[in-house]
Parts: C-alpha cells; sequence; structure tokens
C-alpha cells in the first residue's frame, strides 16, 4: 500500500515536469514567462547594481605612486584628446560645408537607441573559455533584434546582440570568446578585418596582410561591413602589433577604451 | 489543506527570491564569489527542515525560474536542481542516517557535485549551439569552478548548520555533552 502510494507520488512529479516542459515548448506558459520577465526588470537593476560594489578593476593600482603616475598619464592623453578634438571639429564643419555644396543627403550620425539595464551576467560556458555575456532588460517587443550592435554612455561598442527573447536579450562582450564584429583600423590604409575576443580581457584582429601599415594607438572602430551594426562606433586602441617578416599575416592585440566591468547601463544601437 | 496551500505559496517566493539574487546579483559579483550558488544550499538546508515534498518543489520552482530568466536550453537548471534534490534526499534517507554537521557536509558535496555534473552532461545533450565541442570533463575552467563551489558551499553549510544548532534542537550537535 505504502509502496504503491511511493509509485503514484513519482508518477506525479514527473507530470509536473512533463507538464512545464510542454507548457514551455507549446508557448502556453509565455504570458507568464514574459510577466515574469518584465516583473523582476527593477528587482533585477537594483541587485547588479549592488554587485558592481564588489568588482574591481583587474589592473587596479597598488600605491599612491602608481595612482599619480596613472594621474600623469592620464591628463597628458586628455591634454591630447582636447587638441585632436578640436581638429575633428573644425574637420565636421568642413564636411558639412562640402557636403552642402555638393547637395549631398546629409548623413547625420544620429543613431537610434535603445536604453538598457542589465540585470545579470551569464558565464555558463566557461569550459569553453571565459565566455560573458550580459542579460539585458529588452527584447523583441522594445525592436532588438540579433547582430545590433551595443554600446555605452560614452557611445563605445562594447557588445553585440546574439540572442533575444520578448522582454529580454543576451549580448556578448567585445572581450568574449564567442564575440566578432567586423572592424577597421584608422590607419592610413583603412584596414579591414574581423576583431574577436580573447580569454575575456583583449581584442585581437588576426589574418592582417603584412603590407598593412598598423602601428600602436590606431584607433579601431566598426567597419559598418557586417550584421546591423553602423559604421564609425569605436572598439579600442592598437595595443600590440605582432608582425614577424616570416609569416604572412600580422595580428593585433587591441585594447579596449571602454571599461567592462561596471557596466550597468547601456543603448542598443536600433538600424 | 490551506496551511498547506500558504506553505507552497511561501516556498514558491522563496524560489522566485532565490532565483533572482541568484540570477542577478552572485553572477555578477568577482571570481570566485560568482561560483557560489545559494539555491542548491538553500535545498540542502531544507533537507533539514521540512518534508521531501517540499524541498522538491522547491528545486523544481527555482530551477524554473532560473530558465525562464536566463538564455540557456530550458529545462537545464530545473532539470539539474530537481535530480541533485531527489539524490540529496535519498542519500539522507537511505545512507546518512542521522543528521549531524559530518552528514550535512558530505551531503552538500555529493549535492553540489551532482548538480554541477548534471548540468552540463544536459548542456552537452542539448548540444548548445554547437559550443559545447570541448567536453567538460577536460576542462581546468570546469573542475577549477566546482573546486570554489564545493569550498564555498561547506563553508556556508558550515556557518549555516552551526548557527541553526544554536537556534533549533532539531540538529544533532557537532560535539555531544557528556561523553
Amino acid at each position: 500500500m505504502r509502496l504503491a502510494w511511493k509509485i503514484k507520488k513519482i508518477w506525479l512529479w514527473l507530470f509536473i515536469i512533463a507538464f512545464i516542459f510542454f507548457a514551455h515548448f507549446s508557448r502556453l506558459s509565455r504570458p507568464l514567462e514574459n510577466s515574469l520577465t518584465i516583473a523582476i526588470r527593477p528587482l533585477g537593476k537594483s541587485l547588479h547594481g549592488l554587485s558592481t560594489w564588489f568588482q574591481g578593476r583587474p589592473n587596479d593600482a597598488n600605491s599612491i605612486e602608481e595612482i599619480v603616475a596613472k594621474l600623469t598619464v592620464a591628463e597628458n592623453k586628455l591634454v591630447l584628446a582636447i587638441v585632436d578634438q578640436a581638429q575633428l571639429q573644425l574637420l565636421v564643419e568642413e564636411n558639412n560645408k562640402l557636403r552642402q555644396q555638393l547637395n549631398f543627403l546629409n548623413n547625420n550620425n544620429h543613431y537610434r537607441l535603445v536604453s538598457a539595464n542589465i540585470v545579470s551576467r551569464q558565464n555558463l560556458f566557461d569550459a569553453e573559455g571565459n565566455a560573458q555575456d550580459i542579460i539585458l532588460d529588452r527584447g523583441s517587443k522594445d525592436g532588438i533584434i540579433t547582430g545590433l550592435g551595443v554600446i555605452n554612455e560614452s557611445g563605445v561598442i562594447i557588445g553585440k546582440i546574439i540572442e533575444v527573447k520578448d522582454n529580454s536579450s543576451r549580448a556578448c562582450l567585445t572581450t568574449g570568446n564567442n564575440c566578432q564584429l567586423a572592424a577597421a583600423i584608422l590607419n592610413g590604409t583603412k584596414t579591414i578585418g574581423l576583431s574577436e575576443g580573447e580569454l575575456g580581457l583583449t581584442i585581437k584582429m588576426n589574418y592582417i596582410p603584412q603590407m598593412e601599415q598598423i602601428k600602436e594607438g590606431d584607433i579601431v572602430i566598426s567597419s559598418g561591413l557586417g550584421d546591423n551594426i553602423p559604421r564609425g562606433l569605436v572598439i579600442g586602441r592598437v595595443a600590440q602589433v605582432n608582425n614577424q617578416s616570416n609569416e604572412i599575416w600580422q595580428d593585433v592585440s587591441i585594447e579596449p577604451i571602454a571599461s567592462l566591468y561596471n557596466l550597468t547601463v547601456v543603448a542598443v544601437v536600433l538600424p | 489543506m490551506y496551511k498547506k496551500i500558504f506553505s507552497f505559496l511561501i516556498f514558491l517566493s522563496l524560489a522566485a527570491f532565490l532565483a533572482l539574487v541568484q540570477f542577478s546579483l552572485i553572477s555578477f559579483l568577482p571570481w570566485p564569489w560568482s561560483n557560489l550558488d545559494i539555491i542548491l544550499i538553500a535545498i540542502i538546508f531544507s533537507c533539514l527542515m521540512v518534508s521531501r515534498d517540499r524541498v522538491w518543489f522547491l528545486a523544481l520552482a527555482a530551477g524554473f525560474f532560473i530558465d525562464v530568466f536566463s538564455f540557456h536550453p530550458f529545462g537545464l537548471s530545473l532539470l539539474s536542481l530537481f535530480l541533485s534534490a531527489v539524490i540529496m534526499y535519498f542519500v539522507l534517507e537511505n545512507v546518512l542516517t542521522n543528521r549531524s554537521l559530518y552528514s550535512f557536509l558530505l551531503l552538500s558535496i555529493i549535492g553540489i557535485t551532482a548538480e554541477a555534473f548534471i548540468f552540463n552532461i544536459l548542456l552537452v545533450i542539448f548540444d548548445w549551439s554547437g559550443s559545447s565541442g570541448r567536453l567538460f570533463l577536460f576542462s581546468a575552467t570546469f573542475w577549477e569552478s566546482l573546486a570554489w563551489s564545493l569550498a564555498l558551499g561547506v563553508f556556508l553549510v558550515a556557518l549555516f548548520f552551526n548557527l541553526l544548532a544554536l537556534a533549533s534542537r532539531r540538529l544533532q550537535p557537532f560535539f555531544l555533552k557528556g561523553r
């Protein structure tokens, strides 16, 4: 009698599990799942924001001298950036005037954006090597599709949408092994290629012909040739050029400009 | 009957809260703290306090919520947590006949290891977009994460067990007084 009751209970549990699977795959539970995803947004955003308090950058300075040295370097770079900005401004004005004169359509760089909060990080496939994806609280109902670029508050691209649900989406970070972006290097010859993340720390661009002249500090941007990512979004800066004279190809290591450790709010660039 | 329904609702809320904390807070903590699995620890302590049905319900509900929030194949967390809860309950009732600290530490080790293996085996079965190219058994990252999960889980179980032993008489203490 007791054994029969135990067997009935086991069948009951199996039935419940089977029903959950059936409800999910037949989309019967879709309204419930969407409601849950929407319901967790405010709390998920708060909890994720709380977890950023515990995050530290891997290259944090350990002494006052190091901090002072970093600050001095940053100040010098700021001055150079201001100079570059001024020259850029002049170029933009000149470009606009020329376009007007030639009666071109004004190809403005105002992107359509959807802001999204990061609610989780998913490093599920660690066996594949440090894939760190972020989960956003916006999905297909907000116009998001796979392949769109994700930028931070400074307009620097930090990842790409790789999977979309109704009310949430998953994006790979530029430093993740599973994240490839069509990129271009702002050197004399506008070298184009494919950048991909490496070990969750840096970005690499491989198979660049030896004849291409690339130097450290060259800016790397999205080339606009792949997916739905527009041209001109900054990816990073060339940190190291690896070219051996006896090799057919050279490769570059790219240092991301944006910090990928304390992200809480990002924007998805719509096509 | 209403009491039973109410208790299941409490467990449902607990499962939702644990899933949300695991999903949004713990997943983003610096390594190795991101290897902590508070849902499993809650299941282990539920084995102490409540009936088998409630423990399995907690595992099922928490797994369902994690599957809804996450982007891995649906059913991965649900099945791995539920099967781990079944294994833990079986071990507790048939192998470990007392409720001492050692029993629960061993139960934690069995539960955390079972969950990690079941999760990754199911992932290989589902062959998630072909990304499971390398078997997880040959991945150093998997073993390192498992080691940290075990270390953190065992530490927390020991800590909470001793706190509960002070507060409740339902547990056999580590040291038997009078011997």
